[in-house]
């Protein structure tokens, strides 16, 4: 018997990625994509993002990891609902990875989820997982040439948030050649210097999360009416 | 790639090559930036003195046409 | 390039479907693979065999179609076969050109029993 398919291959994450979107979307939740190299600072800049957020927002968190619960770990001592993914060796979070974990949450009362993906610059901008925007952490210590090395996630970002300028005086980060590049791949992205360690830059920071918020949730009171 | 999940996404990059003349270095520069800049470009390297423009992009994303356009808008001729 | 992972991604529809039918035993997979996909044959179906181990598509054959890669020229109508990647209409050197077939990356049907 011949049973007609006609399906996409490689449609799978892109159909389930929609999925999760209309879920974030049905209940008003900015769901953000926060990816980095490893020890780009993509966790410490959330724990002190939910110190700021916590007191104005409703806010969870999605830690992807290959393995261990460490990121989870530091995010649950700020007494928000923060989920666990491993990946076993997998190298980015999918679209099913993150489906599987949102009924652990009370989706009724959040208005932003941050899924910070796994530690890699390079297949996370590959996979939708349903995320409004993805934001990237570029560390001073990683060196002012990735942009243009890693040029997917940088296009993909709305947002690229510089980590570490405190010590930015003790490298030849060159910050001009750094934001020339990204606005060169990507004329839209935001560009916020920062350092997790002094604070800097972490009021503008939050600003454009509570921004980016407020404007989803317009847009969601629109549609769905 | 990678080994685990043999990642690169849908749409490969694809590689082209043109033969561009009226090259200087001020427009040189000008064509790198905004070819850089079509969503599906991922690299562009340019030799200012012998035309030679190396272009990786992923052509799901951005059109030939669109490349093309970049050149004809200052008045260069693109071979391939 | 990552046929393993497109062989997974062939194993959830073949499941899927194999399943709806109630099929006991798939036969054959019957894919649609565009020429500008670069997969290589060969390592897509030692991937499929690979995976289908042990579920009930464990036999199948995989019936592998490809699709040239086509290009329609917006500017003279031409429609030819793209080679090299050569995106320019060979009738008119236009590079208004769109890609009509030849990206496909799907599963057309499968025989079953």
């Amino acid at each position: 018997m011949e049973v007609q398919v006609m399906e996409d291959i490689l449609g799978s994450n892109d159909k389930q990625a929609a999925e999760n979107k209309k879920i974030f979307d049905k209940y008003g939740i900015l769901a953000l994509n926060l990816i980095g190299s490893p020890g780009a600072g993509k966790t410490s800049l959330l724990e002190k993002t939910i110190g700021s957020l916590k007191g104005c927002m409703r806010l969870a968190v999605i830690e992807g990891d290959l393995f261990t619960s460490k990121d989870a770990d530091r995010i649950a001592d700020k007494d928000i609902p923060v989920i666990q993914i491993n990946t076993s060796g997998g190298c980015h979070l999918d679209a099913m990875m993150v489906q599987k974990v949102l009924n652990k949450l009370d989706l009724a009362n959040l208005d932003l989820i941050i899924i910070e993906n796994v530690g890699n610059l390079v297949c996370p901008a590959e996979f939708n997982i349903g995320e409004d925007a993805k934001a990237v952490v570029l560390s001073i210590t990683e060196g002012d040439d990735k942009p243009l090395k890693y040029p997917l996630i940088f296009k993909e970002a709305a947002v690229a948030v510089l980590n570490k300028i405190d010590i930015l005086p003790f490298t030849n980060f060159d910050m001009a050649n750094a934001k020339h590049d990204m606005n060169c791949l990507n004329p839209g992205i935001s560009i916020i210097e920062a350092s997790c360690r002094t604070g800097d830059g972490l009021e503008t920071w939050c600003n454009w999360l509570k921004n980016t918020v407020q404007i989803k949730k317009e847009r969601m009171k629109k549609t769905n009416g | 790639m990678c080994s685990t999940c043999g990642c690169t996404g849908h749409g490969q990059g694809t590689q082209i090559q043109f033969f561009v003349t009226g090259y200087d270095e001020k427009n040189s520069k000008e064509v790198e930036e905004k070819l850089l800049g079509l969503p599906g470009v991922l690299y562009v390297h340019i030799h200012t003195h012998d035309g030679e423009t190396t272009i990786n992009y992923n052509p799901a994303k951005t059109r030939l046409s669109e490349l093309t356009a970049v050149f004809e808008q200052r008045g260069l001729q693109a071979a391939i | 390039m990552h046929e393993m992972a497109m062989a997974q991604g062939v194993m959830e529809i073949v499941e899927d479907y194999a399943q709806k039918s109630k099929a006991k035993k798939v036969c054959t997979v019957a894919l649609l693979i565009g020429e500008m996909t670069g997969v290589v044959p060969e390592s897509l179906e030692f991937c499929f065999k690979a995976v289908a181990k042990g579920t009930v598509a464990e036999d199948a054959k995989i019936k592998l179609t490809n699709v040239p890669l086509m290009g329609h020229c917006n500017n003279c109508g031409n429609e030819w076969h793209i080679e090299n990647y050569n995106f320019f209409c060979p009738q008119c050197s236009s590079a208004k050109v769109d890609i009509i077939s030849g990206r496909e990356l799907r599963v057309e049907y499968l025989e079953v029993d």
